[in-house]
C-alpha cells in the first residue's frame, strides 16, 4: 500500500489539477509524523510544493566555484604540504559546517544542512589534467543548537538541536590518487580537525569528477544531508586537439560577479539528488531504512525542482546522480534528444544520440542540447524510471513522468552560438591509450560476486573488513586486470565502484556494451543475474613527489545505505617491482594512520 | 565543562530567541561549540514515538517493554536470533559475545545487547536461558521472547526485512542495528563484520554529541 501511495505521489505531479490537489494537501502533511508506520523503509511524504519555482542562476547561485587561496611551489605557510619543482601548486580551503540553505520554495524556511563551505552542493573544485592541487578539508561540524531566522516557520522559541559531532572523510570519486588522499573510510576526522587531500590530477583525460563523504557507517547519511561536490578535470590540450578535428563544445564565457568565478555560460554542471523532507522543510533521513533511502523531491544543484534560464543555443550539461539509491531514467519535453558525449571518466570515443537516458547513483553524463529551435518555449526535463523502493527500479521507463526542472529557453541568443558538435555516432575523443585495454594483456580476471546473504549483503561471501584484503594476489601496479562483477542478489541493483582508476567496459553478460558505455567509467550498474567484465591498466603516479598508488582502496556497491552496511570489499595494490611474498602483505600497513594486519582473502 | 553549558544553554536560549526581534540567520548557541553527553540531554527526533512499546520477556521470565526498558536513554546493540538456528545464530551470537568483550565495562553500564527470538513459540524464557548460559552472557545482555505478532512489529520497524519471502526467518539473523536512543542515533551493520569494526561504530555513536 505505501508503494501505491508514492506513486501516486508521483504522478500527481502529472498534471496541473493533480499538483494543485497536492499543495492543498500540504497542511495536513504536518501530521504525518503522527501516523504510525508499520514497515521501516515505508516512504514518508515531503510536504508539497510548486515546482519550478524555484530559480538555478548562474551568477548568484549554488554551487559556485571554490576560489583558490594560494598558488606556489610551497604551501601558504610550513603546515601545508609542498612540492618544490617548477610547476605550481594551486590550494584551497574548504570548511565543513552546518548551514541554513534554500531548498524548498518559499513560503518553506530554509534548510540545516552539513555543507562543504556551508553550500548545498558544495562549491565546485575546477582542476586543470595534470595539474596539482591540494584541498585542506577543515571539519567544523559540530554539534550545536541552532536558532532559525525569525521568519521561519519553525518555532522560534525553540532551538532547532542537530547534537552530531560529524566524523568526516572525503573520497576524490574518479580521480587518480595516493592512497591516503583517496579518502578511504577509516582515515576520518572529526569536528575541530583538518586533512589536506593532495590531488596530482593525473587521470588520462578530464571529466566529471566529483567529492564527497566517505566515513565508515555514515556516508549514506553525511551525504544525504549535503556533503557531495562537483570536481570538474578540464584540460585544454583536449579542448585543442577536439579543435583540430572540427569539434568545439559549448563552454562560452567564464561567468564573474563581485570577483567571484561561477563557472561557464553554456557548460553547466547539474548534480540530481532526491531528498525527503520534514513538514517544517527540515531534512528527513530515515536512519532505519536499510534498503536505500529514496527521496520525493528532486533537488538540482540543491534547489527543489527549480528552473534554470537557457537560450536558443547548445549547452554542455555534466549531469551527475548525486542519490543515495534512486537510478533515474532522464528523458527531455519537446521531443528533443540528448547527445551523449561523455560518462563518468571524459568524453566518449563517439557521440550518441539518445532519447533517454538511465543513470544509477554516483554515474556521471556529459551531453549536448540544443534549445536552438525552442525559442520562448519551456523544456522540462523528466525522470521516467519507476523506483518504490531501494532494492532498484522498474525493468522498464514509462511508469512514471516526473519532473526533475525546467529549462525556459528566451528568445535570443546573447551571443551566436560557435560551438560545432559531433552528429550521431561520429568520433568525439578517442581514449588516449587505447591498448591499455586489450583483454589478451590481461594478467588476471578477478572474479567480485555481489550476493545476499541472511538478509545482508556481502562481497565474496562476507562483508568489509577493515583488516582484510579481497585482492589476493595483490593489483601489481602497471598491469592489465579483468574485474567480471556478478550480481546474484535477486530482485537487487547495485552501483558498483572501484576506485584508483578508471575503467572499460567490456560486455553485459557476455553482449559488448553499446557506444554510450564505450568512455571510461568508474561506477557500473550491475542489473539483476547480471555479470558485468571491465577492463583497466592499473596505473601508477608518473612523478615521484605525488607517492605513489600502492596501499589500500575499496570498491564498494554506491547505493550508499548498502555501502554503509559494509557491502564493500577492499583491494590492495602494489609496486610494479615488489617481490615481496603475499604473507608479507598480510602485515603490512600501508596508509597513515592504519596500523592493523591485513589478511588476504582467497579469491572464490 | 561543556557538557553542563548544554544544559543550561537550552532554557537560556529559549528566552534568548523570544526577546529578540531580527536574529542572525544562524545564529550558535553559544562559544565554544556547545554539545552534551549522550546521557544528559536528549535530542527531539523523528523517531520519538517510532519504537512500539511492546511488551517481551527476558530469559529470566521478566517482563519488559520493548521502548521504555530497552531503548530509551539508552546505548544498545539489537540482533535477531533462533535456538534451533544452526547455521549463522551460533556464529553472530559468538561475533557478538567478541564485540561484547571487547565493549567491556560499558556493557550493562552504558550498552546493552538484546537478542530478540523470531522462533518465539519454541523459544520459550527457559529455552533462550540455556543458550544465554551456553554463550556466557553477561548482565547487559538480555535475550528475549514474545508475542510472534509484536516481535514481527519491532523487526519491521528497525528495517530487519526481506519484501518478498520475509516468512523466513534465517533471513533476519543477519544484521546487527545499533543505536543511541537519546540522540536518535542509529545504524546498521552485518552481524559478522568484525567486533572491531563494530564496536568502532558503536563508540562512534556513542561519541557523537560529546566533545573530546
Amino acid at each position: 500500500l505505501p508503494i501505491r501511495a508514492s506513486k501516486r505521489k508521483e504522478d500527481a505531479m502529472l498534471t496541473r489539477r493533480e499538483l494543485l490537489k497536492t499543495t492543498a494537501m500540504a497542511a495536513p502533511a504536518l501530521l504525518h509524523f503522527g501516523r504510525s508506520r508499520s514497515w521501516a523503509s515505508d516512504f514518508p511524504s515531503s510536504p508539497a510544493f510548486t515546482p519550478f519555482r524555484n530559480e538555478l542562476r548562474l551568477g548568484d547561485g549554488v554551487p559556485g566555484v571554490v576560489p583558490d587561496i594560494w598558488k606556489g611551489r610551497t604551501g601558504p605557510d610550513s603546515s601545508w604540504p609542498s612540492f618544490d619543482e617548477e610547476q605550481e601548486t594551486i590550494y584551497y580551503d574548504i570548511e565543513m559546517r552546518k548551514e541554513l540553505a534554500h531548498i524548498l520554495p518559499a513560503p518553506y524556511p530554509p534548510t540545516l544542512i552539513w555543507g562543504y563551505n556551508g553550500q548545498f552542493p558544495g562549491p565546485t573544485i575546477e582542476a586543470q589534467l595534470d595539474r596539482r592541487i591540494v584541498v585542506r578539508f577543515r571539519n567544523n561540524l559540530w554539534g550545536r543548537e541552532y536558532r532559525m531566522p525569525a521568519r521561519c516557520h519553525h518555532n522560534e522559541q525553540e532551538p532547532r538541536v542537530d547534537a552530531e559531532d560529524v566524523t568526516t572523510s572525503i573520497h576524490h570519486h574518479g580521480g587518480h590518487t595516493v592512497a591516503k588522499h583517496d579518502g578511504h573510510p577509516c582515515l576520518t576526522f572529526g569536528p575541530g580537525k583538518y586533512r589536506d587531500y593532495v590531488y596530482a590530477n593525473t587521470s588520462t583525460r578530464g571529466g566529471t569528477l566529483w567529492y564527497h563523504d566517505h566515513c565508515e557507517d555514515d556516508t549514506a547519511r553525511n551525504v544525504f544531508r549535503g556533503l557531495a561536490g562537483f570536481y570538474l578535470l578540464r584540460s585544454d590540450e583536449e579542448d585543442r586537439t577536439l579543435r583540430e578535428s572540427g569539434i568545439v563544445l559549448p563552454k562560452g564565457e567564464r561567468v564573474e560577479s563581485g570577483g567571484k568565478f561561477y563557472g561557464y555560460q553554456f557548460d553547466v554542471p547539474l548534480v540530481i539528488q532526491d531528498r525527503l523532507f520534514n513538514a517544517d522543510a527540515s531534512l528527513n533521513y530515515p536512519l532505519l531504512n536499510h534498503e536505500g533511502v529514496l527521496g520525493d523531491v528532486y533537488c538540482v544543484n540543491g534547489k527543489a525542482q527549480p528552473r534554470l534560464a537557457v537560450e536558443p543555443r547548445r549547452y554542455r550539461f555534466r549531469l551527475l546522480n548525486g542519490s543515495n539509491a534512486r537510478v533515474y531514467e532522464f528523458a527531455l519535453g519537446g521531443d528533443l534528444k540528448f547527445l551523449q558525449i561523455g560518462s563518468d571518466g571524459g568524453l566518449l570515443p563517439q557521440a550518441v544520440l539518445r532519447s533517454s537516458i538511465r543513470m544509477a547513483p554516483a554515474e556521471r553524463v556529459e551531453v549536448v542540447v540544443d534549445f536552438t529551435n525552442y525559442s520562448d518555449q519551456r523544456i522540462v526535463l523528466y525522470n521516467i524510471l519507476e523506483q518504490t523502493d531501494g532494492r532498484g527500479p522498474a525493468d522498464e521507463a514509462g511508469g512514471v513522468r516526473t519532473p526533475i526542472m525546467r529549462f525556459d529557453v528566451a528568445a535570443l541568443c546573447s551571443s551566436p552560438d560557435d560551438s560545432r558538435v559531433p552528429r550521431d555516432g561520429q568520433k568525439l575523443l578517442p581514449l588516449n591509450s587505447e591498448e591499455d585495454y586489450r583483454p589478451a594483456d590481461a594478467v588476471i580476471t578477478r572474479d567480485i560476486l555481489l550476493h545476499r546473504q541472511h538478509g545482508v549483503w556481502v562481497v565474496n561471501g562476507s562483508c568489509y573488513d577493515p583488516a582484510r584484503s579481497n585482492t589476493c594476489p595483490p593489483v601489481k601496479l602497471g598491469t592489465t586486470e579483468i574485474w567480471r562483477i556478478k550480481n546474484s542478489s535477486g530482485g537487487w541493483v547495485h552501483p558498483l565502484h572501484i576506485h584508483l582508476e578508471e575503467f572499460k567496459m567490456l560486455d553485459r553478460n557476455g553482449v559488448p556494451v553499446g557506444l554510450h558505455e564505450q568512455g571510461l567509467k568508474d561506477t557500473f550498474l550491475i542489473g539483476e543475474n547480471e555479470t558485468v567484465r571491465v577492463i583497466t591498466k592499473w596505473r601508477d603516479q608518473p612523478k615521484a613527489v605525488d607517492g605513489h598508488n600502492d596501499g589500500f582502496y575499496v570498491f564498494h556497491c554506491h547505493n550508499l545505505e548498502h555501502e554503509d552496511m559494509a557491502m564493500m570489499g577492499q583491494m590492495l595494490s602494489v609496486l610494479p617491482d615488489d617481490t615481496s611474498p603475499s604473507i608479507v602483505h598480510d602485515f603490512m600497513p600501508r596508509i597513515d594512520g592504519l596500523t592493523w594486519p591485513v589478511k588476504c582473502q582467497e579469491p572464490l | 565543562m561543556r557538557h553542563e553549558s548544554v544544559r543550561r544553554t537550552i532554557p537560556a536560549l529559549v528566552l534568548l530567541a523570544g526577546a529578540l526581534s531580527a536574529p542572525a540567520a544562524l545564529a550558535l548557541a553559544g562559544e565554544p561549540p556547545a554539545a552534551a553527553a549522550v546521557d544528559d540531554v536528549r535530542v527531539p527526533s523523528s523517531l520519538d514515538g517510532y519504537f512500539p512499546d511492546v511488551t517481551l520477556v527476558t530469559q529470566d521470565g521478566r517482563r519488559v517493554r520493548f521502548y521504555s526498558d530497552l531503548l530509551r536513554d539508552k546505548v544498545v546493540l539489537i540482533n535477531f536470533i533462533f535456538t534451533r538456528c544452526k547455521d549463522l545464530c551460533p556464529r553472530t551470537t559468538m561475533n557478538l559475545r567478541r564485540v561484547q568483550e571487547l565493549l567491556g565495562d560499558a556493557v550493562g553500564r552504558s550498552v546493552y545487547l538484546v537478542s530478540i527470538s523470531v522462533d518465539p513459540v519454541n523459544d520459550t524464557p527457559a529455552v533462550l536461558k540455556a543458550y544465554a548460559d551456553r554463550a556466557d552472557a553477561p548482565i547487559g545482555w538480555d535475550f528475549l521472547t514474545g508475542d510472534q505478532e509484536d516481535i514481527e512489529l519491532i523487526r519491521r520497524k528497525l528495517g530487519v526485512f526481506d519484501r518478498e519471502e520475509d516468512d523466513n526467518p534465517t533471513l533476519h539473523t543477519g544484521m546487527l542495528v545499533y543505536g543511541n536512543e537519546p540522540r536518535g542515533k542509529w545504524n546498521a551493520v552485518n552481524a559478522m563484520a568484525s567486533p572491531d569494526l563494530i564496536v568502532r561504530g558503536v563508540r562512534r555513536i556513542m561519541d557523537q554529541g560529546s566533545v573530546r
